[in-house]
């Protein structure tokens, strides 16, 4: 066949040819372009191209898309928000483990990564076990993972880490002293000892950056820092190795006082938001200084309550957290970085009611960098119902909290430990 | 018809035949954007002809085009400030401002020529002619048969309803 102006059409182009093309579209439109043809249905819900979309994303193209996960009682729902129309839309269900888990009022953690959806199911009951499940949200395909059995209580921190590229997955959790690790390509769980000593009790959640994993952590000198968690080498660095008294890895320098200051990952940055002055700084991995880049301003900086989150990808970056007026409502900013401009989000459909736990996933893909910290999720929560509710009402949450405190009183007893030292 | 990809008459110039017969003299940098176009000459050298039967000389003249101007931008010279990114994507938004048929063709002679920019190029043009079209519009566009009952497109369309907002 000859290839000239007047012959050629779609039709014409091989079918991997095709799926080349439509891995270019915008997600949401991969999916919604289903109904086009039957053909297209099987495209467009084929693993292999859902993959090639992910593969294919450049930060440019990318699609930030900012889910609200509520998990009230018996429900977990969830909802993301569509850059270019600025609307909610409700997503379907869970897969039924998940929502059984959340009706029998077991811990859920939920955090994700390249476009997949990890879910950590502990029972209350026997917290030794954590059932781990994979869930691609656009082929509703899921997976569990081998039940992983430990000496130690559940995750301070958890970690999914996606390789698009080689449609690869990892999932990394543990505590101060301890982390396993998931591999997709191995099956198997992987575990060991953190000698990091002190530098990661009770780590924030992580940020994936040029393969690396950022932590914040507290120190022992009653400061925090930056941990990093090297997935393929299963290497932790801590920013000083006390033992041969040298800096290694990176470091907050003055700017990391606080545990609320959050990084985040912006198209292959690590940058940090600096909660008390509303500061934005970029870090330079090579000279490992930190560069102020924008601020928010101050006046909306005051509304919030509590900064939970960033997610930032392209030209847009979303800070989510809990306002200060209406209470127990989330507050979500939008940043464009090409107009230097701040606007807040619509409500998700989803937070207007009561959230028991609260929060949000992100990735640039699809959604999420996840998973709060146990300890400030259930201590919140705590707080929240005491603040809201009378105390006949929460005797109606009294079979929940009563594993919430079992839980809690033991993560009161590590963080007095650590107020000791 | 001849593409003064660079002034360096030094440089190895390569010729190609069209599948209708038109001769193309490049330079052999020009010519090395194609993994294809590369292979070959590494085997048989600059001094053979070498033909592309299933490419016509209208779309080899604009895979060309490509070629020769993503080459030049590869190079440095003392006395012209060096082509800028933006440059260099306004260029390409112009190279691709072409009738979709075009758009296919290029397609296929880039899928040919194994040129990886100009294919993912092209196809994220063809992807935005479509973008933000519903299913009704994207049938219409790329001449495709709606082989869906109701019945079967509503279900679909339930299923996927969060992309639908």
């Amino acid at each position: 066949m000859t290839v000239s102006m007047e012959l050629a059409s779609w039709k014409q182009l091989p079918s991997d040819l095709q799926v080349f093309t439509l891995a270019k579209l915008p997600l949401r439109q991969l999916v919604s372009s289903r109904c086009v043809s039957k053909e297209w249905l099987s495209f467009a819900t084929d693993e292999n191209t859902l993959a090639f979309s992910r593969s294919s994303i450049t930060p440019l193209m990318a699609e930030p898309m900012l889910a609200m996960g509520y998990d009230g009682k018996e429900s977990l729902e969830w909802a993301t928000y569509n850059c270019e129309s600025n609307q909610w839309s409700i997503m379907p269900p869970f897969p039924d483990i998940v929502l059984e888990a959340a009706s029998s009022g077991e811990k859920i953690d939920y955090c994700s990564a390249g476009g997949l959806l990890f879910f950590m199911l502990s029972s209350y009951h026997n917290y030794t076990e954590t059932k781990c499940l994979v869930y691609n949200p656009l082929t509703k395909r899921s997976r569990e993972l081998p039940v992983f059995r430990r000496e130690w209580v559940v995750g301070a921190f958890s970690h999914p880490i996606v390789d698009t590229q080689a449609d690869t997955y990892k999932f990394v959790m543990g505590d101060q002293e301890h982390w396993a690790c998931y591999s997709s390509t191995s099956g198997v769980w992987d575990e060991g000892s953190i000698d990091a000593v002190g530098c990661l009790a009770s780590a924030n959640r992580g940020v994936q950056c040029k393969n690396l994993l950022f932590f914040v952590a507290p120190t022992m000198r009653g400061k925090s820092d930056l941990a990093t968690y090297n997935p393929e080498k299963n290497v932790w660095l801590t920013t000083f190795d006390y033992e041969r008294a040298v800096e290694v890895g990176y470091h907050l320098n003055n700017r990391g006082y606080s545990e609320n200051n959050r990084i985040f990952e912006w198209d292959e940055s690590l940058f940090l938001l600096t909660t008390l002055d509303g500061r934005f700084c970029e870090l330079d991995l090579v000279t490992k200084d930190w560069n102020l880049r924008f601020e928010m301003p101050r006046r909306l900086l005051g509304e919030f309550e509590k900064i939970q989150n960033c997610i930032a990808s392209g030209n847009r970056l979303f800070v989510v957290g809990s306002a200060k007026s209406p209470r127990y409502t989330s507050l979500i900013l939008l940043y464009l970085k090409d107009q230097n401009s701040w606007r807040k989000l619509k409500p998700c459909p989803l937070t207007s009611s009561l959230s028991f736990y609260r929060n949000t996933l992100t990735d640039p893909f699809f959604a999420n960098t996840g998973a709060l910290i146990l300890i400030c999720i259930l201590v919140h929560a705590f707080c929240e119902l005491v603040d809201f509710v009378s105390y006949d009402a929460l005797q109606s949450h009294a079979t929940e909290l009563r594993a919430g405190i079992k839980t809690l009183a033991l993560d009161v007893q590590r963080l007095n430990a650590e107020v000791m030292i | 018809m001849h593409f003064q990809g660079s002034p360096n008459m030094a440089e190895k110039r390569v010729k190609l035949i069209s599948s209708d017969n038109d001769e193309f003299e490049v330079d052999e940098a020009v010519a090395f954007e194609s993994e294809t176009l590369r292979n070959m000459i590494q085997d048989t050298g600059t001094n053979v002809p070498i033909s592309i039967p299933n490419v016509s000389s209208d779309i080899l003249a604009k895979v060309l085009e490509y070629c020769s101007y993503h080459a030049e931008t590869m190079e440095t010279h003392d006395d012209k400030p060096p082509i800028t990114d933006a440059q260099i994507r306004e260029w390409d938004a112009d190279f691709v401002d072409v009738h979709p048929a075009t758009l296919y063709s290029l397609i296929l002679a880039a899928n040919y020529l194994n040129i990886k920019n100009l294919l993912d190029l092209i196809c994220q043009a063809v992807a935005n002619n479509i973008r933000g079209k519903t299913a009704v519009e994207i049938r219409k566009i790329l001449h495709i048969q709606d082989d869906f009952t109701y019945e079967e497109e509503m279900e679909i369309r339930r299923e996927t309803k969060w992309a639908f907002d």
